[in-house]
Parts: C-alpha cells; sequence; structure tokens
C-alpha cells in the first residue's frame, strides 16, 4: 500500500481523494516547479504558476481520461498558464519585472552559478523559443508531444527549436569553455 | 537500404526525439555542416539540462492546498449529491414508468376482455338471427307444401265432383233414352206410322 500507481492515484483524486491528490502534487511538483523557473527565471514566479497550473488541472482533472500521458496533459496545462503569465507580463513594464527578478531574497537558483549559466541562456531567448528548448532538452518530449501540448504543428515547433539552436550560440561556447 | 533515403536532416530529428543513431548515421549528420552544427549546441544543450540541479519547491511557501481542499471537498460533494439526485430521479422515474405500464396493461386486459365478450354476444345475436333465419325458411317451405298440398286435395275433389256429375248427367241421360225408348215401343202403330212418313 505504500506504492500506487498514478492511474489509480488519477482516479481515486477524481472522485475527490484528498490523500491521492497530494501525492500527484507531490511526485510532479518538483519537475513542474523547475520547468516554471527555468522559463520565468524566478522562484516566486514559479511558485505562482506552479499552483495555478495545479489549481487548473486540479478544475479539469475530471476531464482527464487516459488519451495521453498525465505527464503530457499536466504539462500541457502549465503552458498554458504559462502563456497566460507572460501575456500579462508583456503588457507590464518589462524593466520593472528584472529589477524584482534580480532582488528575489529567497531564491535558491542564485547559489548555483551552473544554473545561473542556464538561466541566463534561456532568458536570452525568445519566451516561444524557450519553452520549446525547455520542453525538448530538460522535459525530453518529442516533437509530437511538445506540438499536442502547445497546439501548433510539428513542423514549427522544429523551426522554434532550430532557430533557438542559432540564436543560442553564444551562451552556449560560453558554457561549453567554462566545463 | 532505407536509410539512404533519410537525409541527415531527418536523422537529426530522429537523435532530437531520442532515437539512438548507428554510427554510419551519426557520420552522415556530422557530415553536413548545418546538421553537424545543430547537433553540436543540441547536445551542449543535452550536456547542460544534465547538469542543471533540480530545485527542490519551496517548503517555506505556503502552497494553496487548502483551497484545493476547499474546491475538492465542495466538486466532491456535488458530484455525489448531483449523482445520488440523479439516480434517485432516475428509479423514481423507473417506478412511474413502470407503474404506467401495469395500469396501462390492465386497462388493456380489461379492454381485451371487454371486447371478447362483445363478440361473444354478438356472435350469439348472429346465431339467434340465422336461427331464426332458417325457422322462417323452414315456415315458408311448410307453408308452400301445405299450400300445395291443399291445392292438389282441391283439385282431386273437383276432378271427382265433376266425374259424379258426368257419370250422373250420363245416368240422367240414359233414364230418359229408355223412357224414351220405352215409350217409342208402347206407342200406338198410327203414331208410328206417322211419324215415320214425315
Amino acid at each position: 500500500m505504500f506504492f500506487q500507481s498514478q492511474d489509480k492515484l488519477i482516479k481515486k483524486a477524481q472522485q475527490g481523494d484528498q490523500a491521492a491528490w497530494l501525492k500527484l502534487i507531490k511526485q510532479h511538483e518538483q519537475q513542474v516547479y523547475n520547468h516554471c523557473l527555468r522559463l520565468t527565471g524566478d522562484c516566486h514566479d514559479a511558485l505562482d504558476l506552479m499552483q495555478e497550473a495545479f489549481m487548473s488541472v486540479y478544475r479539469s482533472l475530471h476531464n482527464f481520461h487516459g488519451q495521453s500521458q498525465f505527464k503530457t496533459w499536466l504539462f500541457s496545462v502549465t503552458q498554458a498558464r504559462c502563456m497566460d503569465f507572460f501575456r500579462k507580463q508583456r503588457q507590464s513594464s518589462p524593466l520593472e519585472k528584472v529589477s524584482e527578478a534580480a532582488n528575489t531574497p529567497n531564491c535558491p537558483v542564485q547559489l548555483q552559478s551552473d544554473n545561473q549559466h542556464i538561466h541566463a541562456a534561456l532568458q536570452a531567448l525568445p519566451f516561444e523559443q524557450r519553452q520549446i528548448v525547455e520542453l525538448k532538452f530538460f522535459q525530453h518530449f518529442t516533437f509530437e508531444e511538445i506540438a499536442e501540448q502547445l497546439a501548433i504543428s510539428p513542423n514549427t515547433v522544429k523551426s522554434r527549436l532550430y532557430s533557438a539552436l542559432g540564436k543560442m550560440k553564444a551562451p552556449l561556447e560560453v558554457i561549453r569553455v567554462e566545463s | 537500404m532505407s536509410n539512404h533515403e533519410i537525409t541527415a536532416h531527418e536523422l537529426l530529428e530522429k537523435w532530437l526525439d531520442g532515437e539512438q543513431l548507428t554510427e554510419a548515421q551519426h557520420a552522415r549528420v556530422l557530415a553536413d555542416p548545418e546538421t553537424k552544427l545543430l547537433f553540436e549546441k543540441a547536445q551542449a544543450w543535452q550536456n547542460m539540462a544534465h547538469s542543471y540541479e533540480e530545485q527542490s519547491v519551496p517548503s517555506d511557501t505556503p502552497i494553496a492546498i487548502p483551497e484545493i481542499k476547499q474546491v475538492s471537498r465542495f466538486q466532491g460533494n456535488w458530484m455525489q449529491w448531483g449523482m445520488a439526485a440523479c439516480v434517485g430521479f432516475l428509479s423514481i422515474l423507473s417506478v412511474q414508468l413502470w407503474q404506467q405500464n401495469k395500469t396501462l396493461e390492465q386497462g388493456l386486459v380489461v379492454q381485451q376482455t371487454q371486447i371478447e365478450k362483445q363478440q361473444d354476444t354478438m356472435q350469439q345475436i348472429l346465431q339467434q338471427m340465422q336461427k331464426g333465419q332458417n325457422l322462417q325458411a323452414d315456415l315458408t317451405n311448410q307453408v308452400l307444401l301445405t299450400n300445395r298440398a291443399e291445392r292438389q286435395v282441391a283439385l282431386d275433389d273437383l276432378l271427382a265432383f265433376l266425374q259424379t256429375q258426368r257419370a250422373q248427367d250420363q245416368a240422367i241421360l240414359r233414364l230418359q233414352l229408355n223412357e224414351l225408348a220405352e215409350q217409342v215401343e208402347h206407342a200406338p202403330t198410327e203414331i208410328v206410322a206417322q211419324n215415320g212418313g214425315h
């Protein structure tokens, strides 16, 4: 009884079992949090986004019938929340946002230099390309799965990835030299 | 053979989708300068992703699980009540339908028996009418027969009467002739001669 399959947990959570829902959150929260963290570069925004994503997932949990993997579905919901977040962020002043991110006191990302480089490289990309790089190299989704999550064609995914790879030339070289 | 048809770009895409490349395929990807560059960058990204230290979720930051709990309790209760209401409604509906069916069945049975009774009475009436008609037919036959018989008897009587009349007439005529004969025989000769002379 210590281990329960994800399908059982999902079914139980769908039936209103709070413990099962909390277990599901625990299983995926780190992945979702790091995903949001790499996309936003800010731990507070990442936490907010993670929470919003889990809330959305819970609200629409009854719509999940196992047609895709739970992780794929969870990330598609998270992507939608991230896109909303960046849409709102574009409307607000970017300078204000940068200064907020730089002064985050309890952000553990700041403590690790390797991670900082990666974050810097990611933040240098436009959001659409950053999303693809994140889903491809950090979450290891296939082109088809990414296309499904973002509701775009696989060819668009590929072209965005290649554009991102082209733009990432300078930061990558820096990291490679350092390593 | 099919490997020759796949371009270096497609091989790169396969590799990016997690497929293992053979050494020949790997060489083909590296042979093309454009795909080689993309491959190296992608590989560098993979290494970076591998070296990335996953951050643990800050435990001191409260996550809105109580809110989720409330939502879940509400939704769970709502769903349960909704399901219970649906089940109750459906069961009441089915009982009502069953009762309606039963009353309809009973009504149909009553109507059927009434129709059967009516059919029986109609048949009885028809049989009686048939009997009456048969009786009438018998009566007319009998009347005709008696008429015929009576007529026959009357004719026979008439014939008998006529025969007796005729016989009587003949007898009277015979008597008269006999009287005349006797008168002739006993009459004087002069009268006979006179009569003979005329």
